[in-house]
């Protein structure tokens, strides 16, 4: 069951990333009527003054511990309670969060100053040492914390004042503030008073503070009145695990779950139809593709992969399949990040040129191939193999667990996978250096695809601190994958969430983060 | 009785053993690297792999790592778990009794169906009560559980509102556990809206676990009792004219002896978790938690698991067998 996950976090899908392009799009369903019609919780028999807010997620969370994981769902939480020096807003733009301003001194050097009034849930104030004790933490190979990939191009913290910190990195890198926000702060005397038993019940600077938490039940959280960016609205949160989408979905239909950020698009028209619920969207942060295998035969022949590419009907498939929560791509980005070239066309749906291009590479009377994929995708790689079929490739559809399709691409022995990739970072060097640059083959033999050039170019991109010259870079290496076609490049899923009709002041992100203290229920 | 004990208690030995080793090959034979798992999501780098790789110990030789795991198995810590980074033997412990709980009720609402459809089938053999409950039985054990769950989730939650569709209890009861057993903590607090939200909360998963294995005990009463009904000392109890009550009781306690075996049997693939509908009512079980071992490849928390469960299933095959002597006393240990 709980690989039916949707396709929006199946296979590989990534940090999901936010932008600017589109703004928030409500659904049919927020009328004020439905919401005069007042709170969820018809259950409810207690001593609360005001009902608490329930949001629901997938998965629950793992630890309370802020670098022991790598898993969005419990970062989610995190957030909540701990907050970080700086965070992105709905539209993607860096903000203070715990520092209020920073500068950068060189290339490699940022200087933050702390928040003035920002305190800890306990009264104490946040200050530069609690900034350098939490990165050295998660840094220091004691810890054995998972996070420390994420902060790896930290050199060295110092605290240069109670209010002034110092970070270093071990590069030029514009995307070192992106990964500062992967990283929470905790307090450093209580962390070091308490040890490991801290993180049974923390304390942070969040604008919830830690309650209780039961495992794959809820985590409890209540209001820190002292938050820098204002009280929450509501005094209980509860964050609750529901595995199965379709469960999640009835809570949210019944009134026990409020807020859903993440669904499945196929319960889009179900949300959509119901005037107790509002269905929000955003622009995704993910790609969906293809990847083919270019060291096998006959995929390691170009012009097998454009024809592979200009076989499918995508606007088909989003329509039919994915509710319209769907934007066709040309290219392995989205049209928000940087390094997008907007003049490259890539792969109209053409079944006669797909043909004449199998004819030219030799193979007009088509071959056999197999497209792994996991349970979530199953229908829409069967579309896909379909269309295929149109031009005589007759594709097997191989549906398989997540855990065993990532073994399978990591080592090469896939031949095509349908999978998905997030980057928050909006900025093609992530993408660009992951999945088609020669020194990640090792670890991800993949598509297996490289050459010599586009390394250059990526390595040249990603070590250009000048964004407009970074971003013409990277649209050099746009133009050079569409090209070669390593993937079927197929789509940018959009961001789909829901509430209850009378919540307000929820704004689903791209990124996939929520902040509730502006959130209120009529 | 004691000897008897005593000789199954040391032939658990090797068995335990076996269930170690099983354990520890069979998860590692599952295609899947936990630490790429982990990782995929984010971005990272080959050193990331490595490094984490070695700080949970994975890089080492096979035998190097059974022989720590066997170690600590010995002084009961089952290793820690690398999703949840804690004590493996705490987290099963902690989702253990909404597990038992769940399967408990199931079996009550089993038993309640099963004896008296059982018997009365039995008795009055291919009647129209027979022939309805066969049917139904048939229908119970091929529908499957996840359908008939969501279908009770769209009925009494959505439609009609009358249950939560999932989770184990309302956080606004306010119940403060003490056992793990909601039930049981709301009784000892005198929390009657804990109790009431915790009724509410069971009663659709319990439904649907319970109908499924009343359909399969109910068939075994009923086969059961027809066999018994042939016996001589039936006919001669009929024939000195005893009341066809007290007949039906005579025969339900031989019958009883296979209807054991296939309880025994249900309560211990219960206590191991129902994954399917565990994570259908978001129910925070050991089914849910076997899931998460699985799908994460948390090689401690798996292997902790199915021990675990391994021992409790060899541990209810003995209590089954003396339960058999009790009912049944033909059946003496020595």
């Amino acid at each position: 069951m709980t690989s039916d996950k949707p396709s929006s976090f199946s296979g590989r899908s990534g940090i999901p990333a936010a932008m600017t392009r589109r703004t928030l799009l409500q659904g049919a369903a927020a009328g004020a009527g439905a919401a005069a019609l007042g709170g969820p919780l018809q259950q409810g028999v207690s001593a609360q003054d005001s009902p608490p807010l329930i949001v629901a997620q997938t998965a629950d969370i793992e630890t309370l511990d802020p670098p022991m994981h790598r898993a969005r769902a419990t970062q989610n939480v995190h957030q909540l309670i701990y907050d970080s020096l700086v965070h992105r807003d709905e539209n993607l733009q860096m903000v203070g969060h715990l520092a209020e301003s920073w500068e950068v001194v060189d290339d490699v050097t940022y200087r933050f100053t702390i928040r003035e009034g920002a305190t800890w849930q306990d009264g104490s104030p946040v200050t530069a040492h609690d900034v350098k004790f939490s990165y050295d933490r998660t840094l220091d190979p004691a810890t054995q914390a998972p996070r420390a990939g994420l902060l790896d191009m930290v050199e060295s913290t110092e605290a240069v004042d109670d209010r002034t910190v110092e970070i270093t990195t071990k590069f030029a890198d514009p995307l070192v503030m992106v990964f500062l926000t992967y990283h929470a702060i905790v307090p450093m005397n209580l962390v070091t008073e308490q040890g490991e038993a801290f993180f049974e019940h923390p304390v942070g600077a969040g604008p919830y503070a830690f309650e209780s938490w039961q495992l794959n039940e809820q985590v409890v959280l209540k209001a820190n009145p002292n938050y820098w960016d204002g009280a929450p609205l509501i005094d209980t949160v509860i964050i609750r695990a529901i595995p199965d989408p379709a469960t999640l979905v009835a809570e949210l239909e019944s009134g026990g779950v409020d807020i859903v950020p993440i669904l499945p698009a196929s319960f889009y028209e179900q949300v959509q139809g119901n005037s107790d619920l509002t269905a929000l969207t955003a622009p995704g942060t993910a790609v969906n593709y293809v990847g083919l295998n270019t060291t096998m035969a006959p995929f390691d022949n170009v012009l097998v992969r454009q024809a592979l590419n200009h076989a499918i009907d995508r606007d088909t498939i989003i329509a039919a399949l994915l509710q319209g929560l769907a934007t066709p791509i040309s290219g392995p980005f989205f049209p928000e990040v940087r390094g997008f070239d907007p003049d490259v066309a890539g792969y109209a749906y053409d079944v006669d040129k797909a043909k004449a291009l199998l004819e030219e590479a030799g193979l007009g009377s088509g071959f056999d191939a197999t497209l792994d994929t996991v349970a979530a995708n199953k229908e829409v790689s069967e579309a896909m193999a379909g269309m295929w079929q149109e031009i005589g490739v007759n594709v097997t559809v191989n549906t398989i667990e997540p855990g065993v399709m990532t073994e399978r691409t990591n080592s090469g022995q896939s031949q095509m996978w349908f999978s998905s990739w997030g980057d928050s970072s909006a900025d093609a060097g992530v993408t660009l250096f992951r999945h088609f640059h020669s020194s990640q083959r090792e670890l991800f033999k993949d598509t297996g695809y490289s050459r010599e050039d586009l390394d250059q170019i990526i390595d040249e991109g990603r070590a250009t601190i000048d964004l407009e010259r970074r971003a013409e870079i990277f649209r050099e290496a746009h133009r050079i994958v569409v090209d070669d076609a390593p993937w079927v490049f197929l789509w940018q899923p959009t961001a789909f969430g829901a509430t209850r009709a009378n919540v307000q002041g929820f704004v689903l992100r791209p990124d996939g983060y929520f902040f509730l203290h502006k959130v209120s229920k009529g | 009785m004691l000897n008897y004990l005593l000789r199954r208690m040391f032939l658990l030995l090797p068995v335990i053993v076996g269930i170690s080793i099983l354990t520890f090959t069979l998860i590692r034979l599952i295609p899947g690297d936990p630490v790429a798992i982990m990782l995929q999501d984010q971005p990272h780098t080959a050193e990331d792999l490595s490094r984490i790789r070695t700080q949970w110990g994975l890089d080492e030789p096979l035998l190097v790592q059974y022989g720590r795991y066997v170690r600590q198995l010995v002084t009961g810590d089952f290793g820690r778990s690398f999703m949840l980074q804690q004590p493996v033997l705490s987290v099963i412990l902690d989702q253990l009794p909404a597990t038992i709980e769940l399967a408990v009720v199931s079996l009550v609402i089993s038993l309640l169906i099963a004896l008296p459809v059982g018997v009365v089938s039995a008795v009055r053999q291919y009647s129209r009560f027979d022939r309805i409950g066969t049917v139904i039985a048939t229908l119970g054990i091929s529908m499957p559980g996840f359908w008939i769950g969501l279908m009770l989730i769209v009925v009494f939650s959505v439609k009609l509102g009358w249950l939560p569709a999932s989770g184990r209890i309302d956080y606004v009861a306010g119940l403060e556990p003490i056992t793990g057993f909601y039930l049981l903590d709301s009784l000892l607090t005198g929390n009657l809206s804990a109790l009431t939200s915790t009724l509410k909360h069971l009663i659709m998963p319990a439904m649907v676990l319970g109908s499924a294995m009343a359909a399969l005990t109910m068939r075994m009463v009923r086969s059961s009792m027809l066999e018994v009904a042939k016996q001589d000392y039936v006919v001669s109890a009929r024939a000195k004219g005893l009341k066809e009550r007290a007949v039906i009781v005579h025969m339900l306690r031989n019958a009883l002896i296979p209807t054991i075996t296939v309880l025994g049997m249900q309560i211990s693939g219960l206590l191991g978790g129902a994954i399917v509908i565990e994570t259908i009512f978001a129910w925070p079980g050991t089914g849910r938690l076997t899931v998460q071992a699985i799908s994460s490849r948390d090689y401690f928390l798996l292997q902790g698991i199915v021990f675990f469960f391994a021992i409790t299933t060899v541990f209810f095959n003995l209590i089954t067998d003396i339960v058999y002597g009790l009912v049944d006393p033909r059946i003496r240990y020595s």
